[in-house]
């Protein structure tokens, strides 16, 4: 088939990633853990402590629709920029819009639970360990106070420490 | 519990992208029932990711698309480097972000409120500018900008899979060959009629004027069709 060829190489890889992180991803959450999906995708507490999330949550997709679409994007935007560009440049692009707008993104969201205090959005469930996160959450409320806000960022980060 | 995840990021940005490099491209859906320009591409999508997010709850795409949108054009507009496509040498020509007017931040969005957006961009800008963050534009880089914009619409990039039938499909050097190959055609066609021409009159004083006239005649032909295949 002709159209195995035509692939740029750059974006075949991000295309065998783009799949293998999507199976991967169903495997850990049905397979392992239903929690264990913090090591692939972008849990803006947990992603302090499994770093590289930043990169693998834009190409680890939940459903079979996204990872279609996901594939059709990195095909013909692939296929066509790194012909135009080069695979070096079409690389720096790449890093630079995978990584910054994860990056923005978990900032506005732990933004955003600081501003409306909305504890159940905040949290990451860990079986095991929640009476712990309540004791932490209980400390740092006594330490900081309920109603600032340095208290609700704290409240909301102590939950993973 | 907030997951981020998914290439809604990647699609902003590569729609981004795709203005930038071939803003009046046509792209028609569903049997030309619907012709859309690439350069309105990253409104369309914002919208409806926004409509998307707020009706429907998807907060993430939402924020991801915006997100998205800014890095990729502050990254193009600001920090990419451009190789130089106006003119005929490589490598040292290189310029940093890319100054054109058309791709102004104000360009992304419909006509209609362009003027107050503008204003806005323009103030942030320049307060950027007056705190050392951005360096400003030279009227020189704008230029360089536009030539450059010029340069990709004249078609010296791949093309897409061709949808609208837009004549950026040929590159100029498609161009230029297929105008030498009319242009020896002709000539050869000229020369042949020429001969033809000539060969009563020069039959009748000379003898070997027939055979120079005969030899010329294939070798220009072979010729021609060296080039022309």
């Amino acid at each position: 088939m002709q159209w195995r060829i035509n692939i740029p190489p750059l974006t075949r890889v991000l295309l065998v990633l783009l799949v293998v992180l999507s199976v991967s991803y169903q495997a850990l959450r049905y397979g392992v853990d239903y929690t264990a999906g913090h090591y692939l995708a972008l849990i803006p507490q947990w992603a302090l402590f499994t770093p590289w999330v930043y990169f693998t949550a834009t190409y680890s997709e939940q459903n079979i629709l996204t990872v279609l679409i996901a594939c059709a994007t990195i095909l013909y935007g692939g296929k066509y920029l790194e012909r135009a560009w080069g695979s070096q440049e079409f690389g720096k692009f790449l890093l630079v819009v995978t990584l910054l707008p994860n990056v923005f993104a978990s900032l506005i969201y732990v933004f955003f639970f600081a501003i409306s205090q909305n504890d159940d959005l905040a949290y990451v469930p860990w079986p095991a360990e929640l009476p712990y996160a309540m004791g932490k959450k209980l400390l740092t409320q006594q330490q900081l106070g309920c109603h600032s806000r340095l208290g609700s960022i704290a409240r909301c980060l102590s939950c993973c420490l | 519990m907030v997951v981020i995840q998914g290439s809604v990021a990647l699609q902003g940005a590569f729609l981004v992208a795709f203005k930038q490099l071939v803003p009046e491209h046509t792209v028609t859906v569903l049997k030309g029932a619907i012709k859309i320009r690439v350069k309105h591409f990253p409104s369309i999508f914002l919208a409806a990711n926004t409509i998307s997010g707020i009706v429907l709850g998807t907060d993430t795409a939402l924020v991801l698309a915006w997100v998205g949108f800014m890095t990729s054009w502050t990254y193009l507009r600001f920090y990419k480097i451009q190789p130089d496509l106006s003119t005929a040498s490589t490598g040292n020509n290189q310029l940093r972000g890319d100054a054109s007017e058309t791709f102004a931040f104000s360009y992304f969005w419909p006509d209609v409120i362009q003027p107050p957006v503008a204003a806005i961009a323009d103030g942030i800008y320049n307060a950027l500018v007056a705190i050392r963050v951005c360096t400003p534009f030279s009227a020189e880089d704008v230029e360089m900008g536009n030539e450059q914009a010029t340069a990709r619409g004249e078609g010296g990039l791949p093309n897409l899979l061709n949808h609208g039938g837009s004549k950026h499909g040929r590159s100029k050097q498609e161009e230029a060959e297929r105008r030498r190959a009319l242009a020896l055609k002709a000539l050869d066609q000229r020369l042949h009629a020429a001969g033809i021409n000539n060969r009563p009159q020069a039959a009748a004083p000379q003898s070997s004027e027939p055979n120079g006239n005969i030899d010329s005649g294939p070798s220009t032909s072979e010729s021609a069709d060296g080039n022309q295949s």
